[in-house]
């Protein structure tokens, strides 16, 4: 869902319309060739399986439709608090002989035998990701149900937790001027939605947060009708669908009283009461003062343009758009300011990257660059404001569309190098959309954009009313040059 | 001699052509087979015949050379192929050169002319004097987007302060291209003469798996034969860089102040001369032993003297071995006696040969299950040949002789 999240869509595509004809679906498309076997589990869980004979290893992955912005407004954070719980909460017996045997060990013990294991909590999805050889397959579907059965942490352990993700809080922002500038621009572009909050949350939050509220998250996001399991490689789709069914089908939460399960038929999607973000009326600058970094190099910026969810066909436009004016080495930004030989009067950029991200509900095309030491960004906005008047004027030609959409479907088809990767893309098709059978249409959109589309998008995206400018700029030249190393 | 086998390795089926060509050089050909994607690509990985002098600092130097060279590749390249949607880089690893140009396999012709004419281009010459002086002002600008970063602004300080001034290639701003400049262009060059006059060349073809044909290019053979003659022996250079050229001052130990920080950072690098005949692929191979199951005996050791441990993981940059590893402002001095203590009781101690077997054993598999992508394997299989297990163990008692340390510390203020 970052920055090919369009090209996850295009092969999305093809996946839907295997779905939509039954549990068995031959996929030829693009020259891509695979069979999507898929399954509804009583519970309602999805468990999607794609064999492919020549992949060593097998990716097994569990998604949920849960992260940061199914969060409490004061109770942020706890996404990745939930995430770190449920990582420990191994039903032991259902994992290992030995009752006692602790979370590390289990895992040690599978990584001993190559089993590679990660997981991570982003906005709107959560995922558990292994690699393995198919020998392991079982033990892998053993550990991974097991945390779904009963949840249970000791006042210790989540205090531990908490301290952990504080910690956490401070190696990401710590001298990492990226994450302090992509974390303003969200906070800058969005003022009612939660894509404002930061995916670790709040400090003051998370310390105020209590045993209940991760219970509560637990039960109220990680539902088996929010979750899918998906298997990619050298697998027998039966075998593995049983296997599924068997350690996933009835036992999902199943400790939970009376009372909790009738509280979680009973409570409402909270994506269903989540608003979208109001259209943006004015220009958004916000300053930031650095004291640490910025010692050799000029002003950093981020830009945010407000543009469609990944539900709109818009987003494909979108994503054209992003890809002719922004990304790519043959942009035109990239030819203007990256080039090696500069044009007089230009000025000329250290580094420059752009996303077109179209979530779950209304996304933005976010262009970062680093300027040259002692330039300041009000030196270089004329230019940026002169490439993005072109594109609003005088369009975009045939050969840049064809150029930006060879460049999306090369992307799309790098998903496809690992077992991985395509798990990963089904995860997120499934996570964001929730249903496939839209995307033909899309398809068809997506291939037939013509220039005149682009331009006239261009003039709504990059209206001076829909940007957010985020600066960093030294505090003084006095506090920025301390140091034997500079 | 020519021989053709078929091999099956799980993840994919591998044809493999090796063809011997006169003298010592020799042209190997895989053909790697996409399971999904209907992509292909196109790699060709030469060893350059680099020229050892025996000075510990020269071999860094040439790295660095190397590095800047395939920046000007790399830049030569793009404006040839990105109009045309299709992505292309040249990269150094484990002592090889391999260049690679991706794209749908029913432009193999177009792609391949581009490469072979890409494998042969005098780049210096071909870019000019102007776009190669202003490309090197670029890129010196670059660099201070990582000077900048906390993690890569570290490694560059450490690995400056490991080089010495000797390395650096910084150019001074705003200088025409003066004496200075044209000496830095004749490293350039004396780096493309080593690399172009290769002694064995790898083909890797990253193909549909429908498309089973796996024979070697036939120019292949005359590329390396014509590598030989044109390639003139590098000119003798003066290492004394000139005085236009810009030094970072940099103490024998230095400190980087981080006002956010409330941890100290350390970051310590040690001498490992690779001139002396090490690959980087065994000194690879080392750090990846020391980030895996050996720091657990540094760790050990910093929790037996400080109390606490934190992660401590270990890389090779420019030919020096790095350790990296944080702890709080108070225990610094303890935690720097325990890291040289640990460090020299690695090599005071040798391993048993069981525990060298298994420590290898660690490595190859955790390499092996680095391998995500047809991609990431003919990287491996390319590299596989530069491993030397007995100089991995030379390389572990030279790092116990603690041999020009080099400390940079970052946290929130200077330590006393």
């Amino acid at each position: 869902m970052k920055n090919s999240f369009r090209c996850f869509i295009l092969i999305g595509a093809a996946v839907g319309m295997a779905l939509l004809t039954g549990c068995r679906k031959e996929i030829k498309y693009l020259g891509v060739d695979f069979t999507i076997q898929h399954k509804v589990l009583k519970n309602k869980l999805t468990v999607l399986v794609v064999e492919v004979p020549e992949f060593r290893f097998v990716s097994y992955q569990t998604w949920i439709r849960a992260g940061s912005i199914d969060e409490n407004w004061d109770k942020t954070g706890i996404s990745q608090i939930a995430l770190n719980l449920l990582e420990r909460n191994l039903n032991q017996a259902d994992v290992a002989s030995d009752k006692e045997k602790s979370w590390e060990k289990v895992f040690t013990e599978l990584a001993e035998k190559g089993v590679q294991y990660q997981a991570q909590a982003g906005r709107e999805a959560t995922s558990f990701s292994y690699r393995l050889r198919p020998e392991n397959l079982p033990d892998v579907i053993a550990l991974d149900s097991s945390r779904f059965r009963s949840f249970s942490v000791s006042p210790i352990d989540f205090n531990g937790m908490k301290l952990l993700q504080l910690e956490d809080i401070r190696l990401r922002f710590d001298g990492n001027l990226d994450a302090k500038m992509q974390l303003a621009l969200w906070q800058s572009a969005y003022r009612v939605h939660p894509y404002s909050r930061p995916m670790v949350g709040y400090p003051q939050d998370i310390v105020g947060l209590k045993i209940e509220d991760a219970e509560e998250f637990i039960r109220r996001a990680y539902r088996p009708d929010y979750a899918t399991v998906i298997v990619v490689g050298p697998v027998k789709a039966s075998s593995v669908m049983t296997q599924i069914e068997n350690q996933y089908g009835d036992n999902w939460w199943k400790n939970l009283s009376k009372d909790q399960q009738q509280e979680r038929k009973s409570t409402k999607d909270h994506r269903s009461q989540l608003q979208d973000e109001p259209e943006q009326t004015e220009e958004l600058y916000l300053t930031l003062k650095e004291e640490a970094g910025l010692a050799k190099t000029g002003d950093r910026f981020a830009i945010g343009f407000r543009i469609a969810s990944a539900k709109e066909s818009e987003a494909f436009t979108a994503d054209v758009l992003n890809q002719i004016v922004f990304e790519g080495e043959a942009s035109r930004a990239s030819k203007r300011w990256l080039s090696d030989v500069s044009s007089p009067g230009t000025q000329r950029l250290l580094a420059l990257s752009s996303e077109s991200l179209t979530p779950m509900y209304s996304g933005l095309i976010t262009v970062y660059g680093v300027l040259p030491n002692g330039v300041k960004f009000s030196e270089f906005r004329p230019d940026f404001d002169l490439l993005l008047d072109e594109v609003q004027k005088k369009g975009v030609t045939e050969n840049e569309i064809s150029r930006a959409i060879r460049e999306l479907t090369h992307q799309l088809l790098d998903n496809l190098r690992s077992p991985a990767q395509l798990a990963r893309l089904l995860g997120t098709v499934f996570v964001t959309l929730g249903e496939f059978d839209s995307f033909q249409k899309d398809l068809e959109k997506y291939l037939s954009i013509t220039p005149k589309e682009v331009q006239d998008l261009s003039q709504k995206v990059f209206n001076p009313n829909n940007r957010t400018y985020v600066v960093m700029t030294p505090k003084s030249s006095a506090t920025t040059a301390k140091g034997s190393g500079q | 001699m020519r021989f053709h086998k078929s091999l099956k390795l799980g993840l994919v089926c591998l044809a493999l052509t090796s063809t011997a060509i006169a003298g010592s050089s020799k042209v190997t050909c895989l053909k790697l087979l996409e399971p999904l994607s209907p992509q292909a690509e196109w790699m060709v990985s030469v060893k350059p015949n680099l020229h050892h002098s025996g000075d510990d600092s020269l071999a860094s130097e040439s790295n660095r050379m190397l590095w800047v060279w395939l920046q000007l590749q790399n830049r030569y390249i793009k404006e040839k192929v990105s109009e045309k949607g299709l992505i292309a880089q040249a990269r150094a690893h484990s002592g090889r050169v391999t260049y690679s140009i991706r794209g749908h396999f029913s432009d193999e012709k177009e792609i391949t002319d581009i490469l072979w004419a890409w494998l042969q281009v005098d780049v210096i010459k071909e870019l000019g004097e102007k776009k190669l002086e202003q490309i090197l002002k670029n890129l010196q600008e670059e660099e201070d987007v990582i000077w900048d970063s906390a993690e890569l602004g570290a490694v560059a300080r450490l690995s400056r302060l490991l080089m010495g001034p000797q390395s650096s290639y910084e150019v001074a701003k705003d200088q025409p291209l003066t004496e200075g400049r044209a000496l830095l262009a004749q490293h350039l060059r004396d780096v493309q003469a080593q690399v172009l006059a290769f002694n064995d060349l790898i083909e890797v073809i990253i193909a549909p798996k429908h498309l089973q044909k796996a024979d070697c290019d036939p120019r292949l053979g005359e590329l390396v034969k014509e590598s030989k003659k044109t390639i003139e022996p590098a000119p003798a250079l003066q290492r004394q860089m000139p005085p236009v050229i810009k030094l970072r001052k940099l103490e024998k130990n230095a400190f980087w102040e981080m006002s956010t920080s409330t941890q100290m950072m350390i970051h310590l690098g040690v001498a490992v001369p690779s001139s002396k005949g090490v690959s980087e692929e065994t000194l690879a191979v080392v750090a990846s032993l020391l980030s895996s199951g050996l720091n657990s005996k540094l760790e050990e050791q910093v929790r037996k003297e400080v109390g606490v441990s934190y992660r401590i993981y270990a890389q090779i940059v420019d030919g020096f071995l790095m350790i990296h590893t944080s702890t709080r402002p108070e225990w610094l001095s303890k935690c720097l006696s325990a890291l040289e203590t640990g460090i020299k009781a690695l090599g005071a101690q040798p391993m048993s040969a069981a525990d060298w077997n298994n420590a290898l054993a660690l490595h190859d598999r955790s390499k092996l299950l680095s391998v995500e992508t047809v991609e990431d394997l003919a990287y491996v299989k390319i590299a596989a040949s530069g491993f030397d297990a007995l100089k991995a163990k030379q390389v572990f008692a030279e790092i116990a002789k603690y041999s020009r340390p080099r400390i940079l510390l970052v946290g929130p203020k200077p330590p006393k």
